[in-house]
């Protein structure tokens, strides 16, 4: 062998060569757990599919189970059957961890093994530890690391901590974790995980701003009436009620997914789409939004929880009838909301925002409400059919954008309707859409943080949500119902049709 | 009708002006429930029926993946004067997924035949890119359908390359954006070896690399040859062509180190260095339909495959 720079490779020039994680080590505490078999494993198949990870990969399981290496690979290889040989390869070398996340002789054991994995897969002292544990857990582990000298990169190295979601349970728990985390990792080393984030529509909202010079010049309080946003699910708590009894639709959608997509959607352009320009912009946005006054919040937000009724043609129980669920439960499974964002551009323009359990159907979509014409030309009962122009960015199930605008009805009368024009992501890509975990995990195994979220994120968006809560606490805004299978209590209704406007049907 | 056809229209020595109002009335017709597909146009060119047959057949499908609309011109310039015209709406067969597109088979005669352009250019969905695939001949730039449009080549090619052909392949590159299928067919070969050389520890073998030996069917192994002469810098002798019908194997030698890849099972190459090292990909047993697509998805010429077709009119056959 000669010695010196090696020259670059030659083979590479004309080919899409995909991102490829370095060599590293996944170290998923809560590996025993539904979030690693159902999300992390086959997210890391599908980019091992991919060719994505080398060689000098592993990943480190480690739990309070009682699991050996081997049965940890198996459970690996049993969460993605038929993965392929990239991934059988993979998983060959995974290592397990049994311990106590609060015992000492848990990370002890931890470093050993990742002192053993850097010698037989080469993956060089590289780390990203994955919390998917009990939130709990969060804080423990984070200084436990840190105690163990696990946290700090060795000269050359890269260690990152990925966080899933819920980042606190209010701003106080919130920045509690924060000191905690940051008692042994840097900032830049924090990789806060919102799947919403790593949906390829989520992304395309800044591909439509950004990217075409017709949307961008409108989208301002010049032109925009109000903006929609809805989160919508059809099913109900499931077997999560314990879960969901101690968050609510408020910290369950709202303080992290809503105020993502309302970040993207009201940002500033960036200098640059990378992580500094976009978590930037994103942050002045959030601050921008006004935290309503605990009178505010009585007049501007609605809570509400399902009944009994029926949903895709099923009848199913109401929330305190759920599993895990108190019977006279005050927990909000539907939250509406009107918004003010208190900046040049949206000064004037109500956010309007939506999200519920038991809804119809199944959707996350924002859309833009144009204002009407200043005149309209036509004879009223000739243009009864015409709504405002929008703009609508389906994020889900069926991703795409719908805009909506006026046309003549063919016929001897000067008749006008609204018409919609639609964008469907399925007719005009085939490409395989990664899942958002894959998304995620190749860009913190790669170390790019732009779609995941910074601390200052998390408190802006505790800004906006906590004083609702504690309104809600001094019992502002009274619980209201809403039947299964409806679009959330009346209330939700009354909110914006007192100004005119109404809910778009999704 | 064939499976996923919604409806036909068909007529013989008929108008083209027949042929666009027809077109255009299927694919706005009031009975259209489904999306219609709206990607691109893509117009595939012979003068041969059994061509035109294979085109069919290589298309079936296809529009599901992703054109607007298809269009097969079956040209035949010593003909008489005269278009038949077949129009199909299809649907595809994809669970949930519910999209039309129009394939438009024309046979053209006579004059029509020899301003091609006049005949496909009014039959383009607007503002939608235009791809034109020529699956047998390479043509000259006289030949060209569609203005600005993205060429692919292969298919169906009648002859192995010679000096011609590639000058010619070559000469089309400068005119517009082109894309081979026996270049694409190729890839999984070229990737298996790129991965295999992206370690920087291993890249430090390529300088001692002084010879290769490639053999595999007769576009491949050529375009494969001087793909290697190219990237490597090796001398135009250096390089071993072997045309056979049967799988494709690179072998590059250095001093002490052989480096081979080749099929394996499943569908997939398998580069190694010696017994060492090894990789595998995906993508070898694309047929024309799967390579087809892979090319409609390409965004302009690729430079390693401009300059392997200017080193394989160097390396020796």
């Amino acid at each position: 062998m000669t010695t010196g720079e090696p020259p670059p490779n030659p083979f590479a020039i004309g080919l899409e060569m995909a991102r490829r994680a370095p060599p590293v080590v996944l170290v998923v505490f809560g590996a025993s757990g539904d979030l690693t078999s159902r999300k992390l494993l086959p997210s890391l198949a599908a980019v091992a599919r991919r060719q994505q990870l080398t060689d000098s990969f592993a990943v480190v399981g480690v739990a309070r189970s009682e699991l050996s290496d081997e049965d940890f690979r198996k459970l690996a290889a049993d969460a993605v059957p038929d993965a392929g040989p990239e991934w059988e390869r993979a998983v060959s070398g995974f290592r397990y961890v049994q311990g106590e996340y609060g015992e000492p002789a848990t990370f002890d054991r931890l470093r050993q093994v990742l002192e053993e994995v850097d010698h037989d897969r080469g993956t060089q002292g590289n780390r990203v530890y994955y919390l998917a544990t009990v939130p709990d857990q969060f804080a423990t582990v984070a200084c436990a690391l840190g105690e163990h000298g696990l946290s700090r990169p060795r000269k050359g190295c890269f260690v990152r901590l990925v966080v899933e979601k819920p980042y606190g349970r209010d701003p106080q728990s919130a920045a509690a974790l924060d000191r905690a985390v940051h008692t042994s990792f840097d900032e830049d080393q924090v990789y806060r995980i919102d799947h919403y984030l790593g949906k390829e529509t989520v992304q395309n909202v800044l591909a439509l701003r950004f990217a075409n010079a017709i949307f961008e010049p409108v989208w301002n309080r010049r032109y925009v009436d109000h903006v929609q946003l809805t989160v919508a699910e059809s099913i109900g708590v499931g077997h999560r009620g314990g879960f969901y009894e101690t968050a609510g639709a408020l910290r369950d959608i709202v303080q992290n997914h809503v105020m993502q997509v309302l970040g993207l959607t009201l940002l500033e352009p960036p200098a640059t789409v990378d992580a500094q320009g976009i978590r930037d912009e994103k942050v002045k946005a959030l601050r921008a939004v006004e935290v309503l006054s605990p009178d505010e919040v009585s007049t501007s937000v609605v809570r509400g929880q399902y009944d009994r009724g029926w949903v895709e043609g099923q009848e199913v129980a109401g929330y305190r009838q759920e599993e895990g669920v108190a019977p006279d439960s005050h927990t909000e499974t539907f939250v509406a909301m009107r918004l003010a964002v208190d900046n040049w551009r949206w000064a004037g323009v109500p956010i309007y925002v939506r999200t519920g359990k038991r809804l119809p159907k199944r959707v996350t979509e924002v859309a833009m409400a144009f204002h009407r014409v200043p005149h309209l030309p036509f004879a009223s009962s000739l243009a009864r059919d015409l709504d405002a122009n929008s703009i609508v960015v389906r994020v889900q199930p069926d991703e795409g954008i719908t805009m909506c605008f006026g046309a003549k009805v063919p016929g001897p009368e000067f008749r006008v309707r609204t018409v919609s024009m639609d964008f469907s992501y399925g007719a005009s890509f085939m490409e395989e859409t990664p899942d958002a975990y894959e998304r995620l995990l190749l860009d913190a195994m790669v170390g790019d943080p732009t779609l995941f979220i910074r601390a200052d994120e998390v408190e802006q968006s505790w800004r906006i949500v906590a004083p609702i809560l504690e309104a809600w606490e001094e019992g502002a805004a009274p619980l209201a119902r809403y039947e299964s299978g409806t679009w959330g209590p009346r209330e939700a209704n009354r909110l914006i049709e007192s100004t005119g406007r109404r809910w778009r049907r999704p | 009708m064939a499976p996923g056809v919604v409806c036909r229209w068909s007529a013989e020595n008929v108008d083209l002006g027949e042929v666009i109002a027809q077109a255009e009335r299927m694919r706005s017709g009031e009975s259209r429930t489904a999306t219609r597909a709206a990607v691109v146009n893509l117009v595939v060119v012979t003068a041969e029926p059994e061509t035109a047959q294979r085109a069919r057949s290589a298309v079936g499908g296809l529009g599901a993946h992703h054109p607007g609309r298809i269009i097969i011109v079956l040209a035949d310039p010593d003909g008489p004067d005269r278009i038949d015209a077949t129009i199909e709406l299809q649907e595809t067969d994809l669970p949930e997924r519910h999209l039309w597109w129009e394939v438009i088979d024309l046979r053209v005669g006579g004059g029509a035949a020899r301003h091609l352009s006049s005949v496909v250019e009014p039959l383009l969905v607007h503002d939608l890119p235009v791809a034109a695939w020529h699956m047998g001949e390479i043509p000259s730039a006289s030949g060209l359908v569609a203005t600005g449009a993205h060429v692919i080549l292969g298919g169906d090619r009648p002859s192995d390359p010679d000096q011609s052909s590639l000058e010619a392949t070559a000469a089309l590159t400068r005119l517009r954006h082109v894309t081979d299928l026996e270049w694409l067919a190729t890839e999984p070969w070229r990737r298996a070896l790129a991965l295999l050389f992206d370690p920087p520890s291993a890249r430090r073998i390529l300088p001692r690399i002084a010879g290769a030996r490639v053999a595999g069917p007769p576009w491949r192994a050529c375009l494969l040859g001087g793909w290697l002469t190219d990237r490597l810098g090796l001398a135009p002798g250096s390089v071993q062509l072997e045309a056979v019908s049967s799988e494709t194997i690179v072998e590059l030698a250095a001093d002490d180190v052989l480096v081979r890849a080749a099929s394996a099972p499943l569908g997939r190459v398998e580069a190694r260095i010696d017994d060492e090292r090894a990789v595998t990909v995906g993508g070898a047993e694309r047929g024309t339909a799967a390579l087809l697509a892979a090319a409609l998805g390409r965004g302009g010429t690729d430079p390693a495959f401009v300059g392997a077709l200017g080193a394989a009119a160097r390396v020796e056959r």
